[in-house]
């Protein structure tokens, strides 16, 4: 579809320019060829362009003498086209003939002069001069052959060309207004081939598809067939361009489409059976076709390889042309510090299948698994790479070492022999430590005490390990029991206070608390002065301390029952007379504040607390 | 401040009983004096000697069988599992290995021996998770911080803290001298703060114990499937000795979380539970 919607652009370009051109003279007729020097055998391609408001007064159209050029080909189109100049609408009909000429001669040769009659009037165009020579010579701008009534427009050369000069290009109007094309087999088609196809065992041989088509085509899956006995390797060929080529006379587009490299495993001969790839054909937007196309099997002949000669130490797998180098990071190393040796072999071969010498156990060093690297560049058709080993090794004694040299044996198919190359020894100084050099302890053997695998146990109680004590049956009564009991206690206290309140004791102590209180307030109210306040709160907690003793509330009691009751309830006649005669002294506090002294004041206070004593202490209580 | 004392010890004694819902511990474990236990014990002795022997002599199939057996009679020790993961290894089992070095961790914490030996088991295993974004060790760090603590002694910790701080706030209720009731406050309250500590880790043991269950890859290389069935897609291939989380079970399949947070379905054979 790109390359139609190409040629569509260039198509509508040449439309617009012919309308320019017609615009500026009423008939338009030219002759151009797309190059004046050819080859010999070389085709080229002679386009004759007209361009009239109407069509059908072309009375006559004369092709020109083509002379020693020999016609391959020719077709003829038309198309119409309109311009606006100054408001009004200009149609045009183009019509175009396309000719592919082959020289059949080496030498100057000419096309002769075309000519038409159009509305009675004779066009011309000039002559055009050819140059044959024997092989194809470089490209260069072709030349155009104006005729009478051509605009000389700067058109761009190739864009002009490029429509007319591809003899399969078929215009948008092609597409719409002519009969599709019907697909036939030579218009696609694919081949593949091999390289070389007689190798030894393990040689490269390169099997290269390539794909051909002369119309419109997409590429669809490429199925191999199945490469047992080989290891393959896909080459890259994204960068593989299109190109053109013309084949018994017809010019088709052709690709590299894919590229495989095969290392044949075994000797025999082998036949790899045919490749399939599928395509999308069209021949227009409306005529599209998938189909399957497939190459001829391909045959290979791989020989064994050669008994004569071949190294003991030979692995069937080192086909190829090799070289190897081995190299340390360092050659003064520290005693269990690493040292990394690289091994590195580089060359055109099977190198993903090539095995690389083993570097040897040694008593004085411990080797680790080695890191294999491979990169191998995947373009280019020949397989080649390099693969880094990379041996860690720690040295296990001090002193001088030397790693041993190792080979690699290979068959060299180009020379067609064995080969064999080799590293050089690489020597080691291994210091004791960081701080003593290597080579001052020379000989002398460290014995390393690493941690190792701790031993079995071979004693034990085999008990005392049950399951967790949060797991047994005593956890859950220990968790809850502490709190259990605290609570309860708390309970206890509770209830305790609270049955108390309710009995006389209960209330006498209460009474006695609060008489203490008053005390307290009797207190303050002295320290500031306020004299009615504090005998106020002194009679009052006198009268408490006396609810306490009586267990009945003294408030509205007579002085003469007061002094009944203490009596009876055991309390001296001095305390009774005392507090009598301090309640009516409180009283005489209360309503004559003047006679009222701070000292005052102090003395009923300390004389209140001796009685809230007294009455506390003195006597049993009285029962309810 | 007395109200709060007990709130927060309510609270204490609900979180950690909450926990508490373990089986009991079998009989064997009690160690009672029996004659039978006796009898017993002395054959499990000599079966663990002749395990060591057959051990000593390369003989882990043997030394495996006997081990096994000791196991099997409900003598889970920390001795018997360490071993046992000895000769695993030495048999080349070290996904068995890597199993019976964890549960001997979990029986005992400071076993160092095991610690260093699964180390080096570890170090030969082919699994590595490769980080995506969260952690790279198969348990987050506060589980390995608690997992590390020994039950047993934590238990007494807390206990003894648990007890005392009741014990004094008993006191306090028939102490009448106020100076001394006051320092008896003072005391209990550090005594309460330390007995919360000891009794969060020790909730959080449990916790891990009993809820967070960690799985051993035992076979040489085990799927990890998308869904508990064996036609389900295979997520990738799991090899011997790899620590995985247990999610739940499905059937004959065990949901499972990598270090990584990848999850999949493993079948329940292929994976020892710690």
């Amino acid at each position: 579809m790109r390359g139609v919607r190409h040629h569509a652009v260039v198509w509508l370009g040449v439309m617009l320019c012919l309308s320019f051109s017609a615009a500026a003279g009423e008939v338009s007729f030219s002759a151009s060829v797309d190059r004046n020097v050819v080859g010999l055998e070389e085709m080229f391609t002679f386009t004759l362009t007209v361009s009239v408001p109407d069509i059908s007064r072309i009375e006559k159209l004369t092709l020109p003498d083509t002379g020693t050029l020999k016609i391959f080909s020719q077709r003829e189109q038309t198309a119409t086209t309109f311009s606006l100049s100054g408001g009004s609408q200009d149609f045009r009909r183009i019509k175009s003939v396309v000719m592919v000429l082959k020289p059949t001669r080496e030498g100057a040769t000419t096309i002769g002069r075309a000519s038409l009659r159009y509305a009675g009037q004779t066009y011309t165009t000039e002559p055009i001069a050819i140059q044959v020579t024997k092989s194809a010579p470089q490209k260069k701008p072709r030349q155009r052959s104006p005729g009478p009534g051509m605009s000389p427009f700067p058109f761009d050369d190739d864009f002009f060309r490029s429509p007319f000069d591809d003899p399969f290009f078929r215009s948008p109007l092609d597409e719409f207004l002519g009969r599709p094309r019907e697909i036939d087999e030579k218009d696609a088609f694919v081949e593949a081939y091999l390289s070389p196809d007689v190798v030894v065992q393990g040689q490269q041989v390169t099997v290269t598809l390539m794909v051909y088509s002369r119309i419109d085509a997409r590429i669809g899956e490429t199925r191999w067939p199945k490469l047992d006995g080989f290891y393959s390797v896909d080459r890259d060929v994204s960068g593989a361009r299109t190109e053109q080529k013309f084949i018994d006379g017809e010019r088709y587009m052709y690709k590299l489409h894919q590229q495989k490299a095969l290392f044949p495993l075994k000797a025999g001969e082998i036949t790899l059976d045919p490749i399939s790839v599928e395509m999308v054909l069209s021949a227009s937007p409306f005529a599209q076709e998938t189909r399957t196309l497939k190459t001829r099997p391909l045959k290979i002949k791989v020989l064994p390889l050669p008994e004569a000669g071949r190294p003991a130490d030979f692995c069937e797998a080192n086909v190829g042309r090799f070289s190897l180098s081995a190299a340390v990071d360092t050659t003064q190393a520290t005693l269990n510090q690493p040292v990394t040796l690289t091994l590195t072999l580089r060359g055109t071969g099977n190198i993903h299948q090539v095995r690389a010498p083993e570097f040897p156990a040694l008593d004085k060093w411990k080797r680790f698994d080695p890191a294999v690297d491979i990169q191998s560049p995947k373009a280019g058709a020949e397989v080649r790479g390099t693969k880094t080993i990379e041996y860690v090794l720690v040295p296990l004694a001090s002193g001088e070492h030397v790693l041993p040299a190792l080979r690699l044996s290979f068959f060299d198919p180009q020379d067609n022999r064995y080969r064999t190359v080799q590293t050089e020894p690489i020597t080691i100084q291994v210091a004791a430590s960081a701080d003593s050099p290597a080579g001052t302890e020379p000989g002398r053997e460290v014995n390393l005490l690493a941690g190792t695998f701790q031993p079995i146990r071979f004693e034990s109680t085999l008990s005392g390990h049950g399951p967790p004590l949060y797991r047994s049956r005593a956890f859950l009564p220990l968790l809850i029991l502490p709190p259990a009991v605290w609570l309860l206690l708390l309970l206890g206290s509770a209830v305790s206070r609270r049955l108390q309140s309710d009995s006389p004791r209960g209330r006498a102590r209460q009474a006695m608390a609060r008489a203490r209180g008053r005390l307290k307030q009797a207190t303050r109210h002295a320290t500031a002065g306020r004299a009615p306040e504090f005998f106020s709160e002194i009679k009052a907690a006198l009268l408490d301390a006396v609810e306490a003793r009586l267990g009945a509330s003294a408030q509205g009691m007579l002085i003469e029952e007061i002094r009944r009751g203490l009596s009876a309830d055991g309390v001296g006649t001095a305390i009774v007379e005392e507090l009598l005669r301090e309640l009516e002294n409180c009283d005489f506090g209360r309503f004559a504040p003047s006679a009222s002294r701070g000292q005052e004041m102090q003395d009923s206070l300390q004389r209140s607390r001796r009685l809230l004593q007294e009455l506390n202490r003195a006597g049993k209580r009285s029962a309810p | 401040m007395t109200r709060l004392l007990l709130v927060s010890s309510l609270l204490l004694w609900a979180g950690a009983s909450s926990a508490d819902d373990a089986p009991a511990p079998p009989p064997a474990a009690l160690g009672s004096a029996s004659p039978a236990t006796r009898t017993l014990d002395e054959e499990l002795f000599e079966v663990f000697r002749r395990a060591n022997q057959a051990y000593l002599a390369g003989d882990y199939a043997a030394a495996i069988t006997g081990y096994e057996r000791i196991l099997n009679a409900g003598r889970i020790h920390p001795d018997v599992t360490y071993n046992l993961a000895n000769a695993y290894y030495r048999a080349g089992r070290k996904g068995l290995a890597v199993l019976f070095y964890e549960k001997t961790l979990s029986k005992n914490p400071a076993d160092e021996a095991a610690r260093f030996n699964l180390s080096l088991v570890q170090k030969e295993l082919i699994d590595r998770v490769l980080p995506t974004g969260g952690a790279t060790s198969a348990e987050p760090p506060w589980e390995a911080f608690v997992r590390s603590l020994p039950p047993t002694g934590l238990t007494y910790v807390f206990l003894g803290l648990y007890l005392v701080f009741f014990a004094v706030a008993v006191t306090r209720r028939f102490v009448r001298s106020r100076p001394l009731y006051r320092l008896l406050f003072w005391v209990n309250v550090p005594l309460l703060c330390l007995a919360l500590v000891a009794g969060s880790l020790l909730a959080a043991r449990m916790y891990a114990e009993e809820r967070v269950h960690y799985s051993v890859v035992i076979v040489p290389t085990a799927p990890l499937r998308e869904g508990p069935e064996r036609t389900a897609k295979a997520l990738m291939e799991l090899h011997e000795g790899l620590k995985v989380r247990t999610l739940s079970e499905s059937g004959e399949y065990v949901r499972v979380r990598l270090s990584n947070g990848v999850e999949g379905f493993l079948l329940r054979n292929q994976a020892g539970e710690i």
